[in-house]
């Protein structure tokens, strides 16, 4: 796929054109995936996946099921490390540090990288304890004024604070099912991660819930990265700065979403753009 | 259908009903005749056999006839007691072993032979314990743990032959680990990987995981076999009647002594109690059923209620 990686090293340069040879603080790297394969078993499903992620940015990755987007996205926080048979090759990085090096810390990881899944998960424990669980979990702000004030700076945050402030301590699965994910994007924001991935966060939720997720990913955006998974394709146009097209497990087209879905480059991406697979 | 499912429902009951109902009729002479005795006194004697029978409060027994279960209530409570203190953990913990920390082919062939060790026949263990088990405690297990941890009550003095209550605790506890182990492990396994996900991705180690999120999600399933083996410990009758001691009118006076539970003593009396013209021995026989029955509903009881209080409870980390 060498249409591929051409394309994907150009939008690199475009934001900024002409400015100093280090890159701007805005537009720093964080994740930098170089050359990943993923294996189940024998069986591959990622192929040459090379994409970089920048700070405060929105990355949306689309394409076909089973192209591998949660495959790829699961392995920027090592959720594929409990599937047995699971490998990766290749270099992922983040903040230039590669998360596969032997010693690398997988919990210190996880606590920079959150995850909202694709099925809101809440625990079966009070609105408050789903909050606090990072906390505990990582011994943060172990003294009691202070998870107080993370758990309505989390509410807030994932704008469930005004639903959920006068029942913090009842069970978290008495919520409908858009606030469910709001707190289950308040409980990773908890223990303040510098990258969020979302995993199809709003496919199982109304048009309205879905429109709180995305105003939500926005604001969310002004603090931290995102890598979202999407099949809506007008969703990654509303909320994306760049969308990475994936298909049969490889990066076919990286580039500025605007630019994407008004002139992509590649046929393949016109066509599952276009409604034509897919 | 459904009404076809109420009916089989409304019989299961009746049959249910009508076995302690019968219990209680034959046992009514009984109950009459030894009053509150039958459950305080630890002295059980069915009477002279070759005596002429006498009249008491109204009913014929045999001269020197007194029953009391008390020795018996402590053994089968005891027995049951060590039995599924030292399962539940043990259980459990295979059950973590199997669902979490070998790969699923591996599994499901431990699981298989855990499973088996629940389809031996009762009488296999007593057999077993009464050949290998017994002599293998009396000689190395028992005097070693008089001897260091007979500081700690009932733990001391004379480890007998080897017959008795911790023996029969052990051989009940191996019963029952099964029961326990593929209950527990199928929860875990059938659990939706969410939560667990969530909580890894939270930055939670894989204990803590199994700790706050896994483990509370089978604390049903967990309590629940608990229930059931109880039920088993509290009546199993052949091993116990092989290794328990059968001892008779006697209080245990530490975790060594020998003992006798109420279904083995059942088995192990009612040949002499057959003897007894009277009738009156064969009724209290039914007396001691009838208190094994009731004991089970209200230790079944309690479970519910317990599992019922654990449903409302949240499962809190401590902070
Ligand atoms: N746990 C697993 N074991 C084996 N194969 C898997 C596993 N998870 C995913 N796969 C395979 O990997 C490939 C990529 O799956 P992945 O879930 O990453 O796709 P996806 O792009 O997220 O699809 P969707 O849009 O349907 O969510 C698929 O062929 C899938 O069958
Ligand atoms: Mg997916």
């Amino acid at each position: 796929m060498t249409p591929g990686n051409t394309i994907l090293n150009r939008p690199l340069a475009a934001p900024k054109p002409a400015a100093a040879p280090a890159p701007a603080p805005a537009t720093r790297v964080v994740i930098e995936a170089r050359n990943v394969d993923f294996f189940y078993h024998a069986h591959q499903v990622l192929f040459g996946v090379s994409l970089e992620v920048r700070q405060n940015e929105i990355l949306a990755l689309i394409g076909p099921s089973g192209c591998g987007k949660s495959t790829f996205l699961r392995s920027l926080n090592r959720m594929n490390d409990l599937i047995a048979g699971a490998r990766l090759r290749g270099s992922l990085r983040i903040d230039g540090e590669d998360i596969y090096a032997p010693g690398s810390d997988v919990i210190a990881l996880r606590r920079r990288v959150g995850m909202v899944f694709q099925r809101s998960n809440p625990f079966p424990f009070s609105i408050e304890e789903n909050v606090t669980f990072g906390l505990r979990a990582n011994r943060l702000a172990r003294r009691p004024g202070e998870r107080v004030a993370v758990v309505e700076r989390s509410l807030r945050a994932a704008g469930l604070w005004e639903e959920g402030k006068d029942r913090l301590k009842k069970p978290a699965l008495a919520l409908s099912g858009g606030q469910q994910q709001r707190l289950c994007i308040a409980r990773a924001l908890a223990i303040e991660p510098e990258i969020l991935l979302m995993d199809e966060p709003a496919s199982a939720l109304d048009p309205i819930a879905t429109a709180r997720i995305e105003e939500l990913a926005l604001e969310l955006k002004q603090r931290y990265t995102l890598v979202i998974v999407t099949h809506n394709l007008q969703q990654a146009a509303r909320i994306s700065d760049r969308t990475s097209f994936f298909l049969m497990g490889r990066v076919i087209e990286t580039a500025p979403t605007q630019q994407m879905f008004t002139h992509p480059a590649v046929q393949e991406t016109e066509d599952y753009i276009t409604g034509r697979f897919g | 259908m459904r009404r076809v499912y109420a009916a089989l429902a409304a019989l299961v009951a009746a049959i249910l009903v009508a076995i302690v109902a019968f219990f209680a009729v034959e046992a009514w002479p009984a109950i009459g005749l030894n009053g509150w005795h039958f459950l305080t006194h630890d002295v059980w004697d069915v009477g002279r056999q070759y005596g002429n029978p006498i009249l008491r409060d109204g009913r014929l027994v045999l001269p020197g006839a007194h029953y009391g279960i008390l020795f018996l209530i402590v053994g089968t409570l005891l027995s049951t007691a060590i039995a599924v203190v030292l399962a539940v953990p043990i259980g459990v913990l295979a059950a973590i072993f199997l669902a979490e920390c070998i790969p699923a082919a591996l599994r499901t062939w431990v699981s298989f032979f855990v499973e088996m060790l629940a389809a031996i026949p009762s009488v296999v263990f007593g057999l077993w314990g009464y050949i290998f088990l017994i002599p293998f405690l009396a000689r190395h297990v028992f005097p070693w743990m008089a001897a260091h941890l007979g500081f700690l009550p009932y733990f001391g003095g004379a480890t007998g032959s080897g017959y008795g209550l911790l023996t029969s605790g052990l051989v009940l506890a191996l019963m029952i680990v099964p029961l326990v182990t593929s209950t527990v492990r199928d929860a875990l396994v059938a659990q939706p990987h969410g939560l667990r996900d969530a909580a890894l991705a939270l930055g939670a180690t894989r204990f803590e995981t199994l700790r706050t999120v896994q483990l509370p999600g089978t604390r049903r399933a967990m309590t629940g076999s608990a229930i059931l083996a109880t039920g088993r410990a509290l009546g199993e009758t052949m091993a116990v009647l092989m290794i328990s001691g059968n001892a008779l009118n006697y209080l245990p006076t530490n975790i060594y002594s020998p003992i006798s539970t109420m279904a083995s003593f059942i088995v192990s009396q009612l040949d002499g109690a057959l003897q007894d013209p009277t009738g009156m021995a064969v009724r209290a026989l039914a007396e001691v059923a009838l208190v094994l029955c009731l004991i089970s509903v209200v230790v079944n009881s309690l479970a519910r209620g317990l599992l019922y209080w654990q449903d409302r409870i949240s499962s809190a980390w401590p902070a």
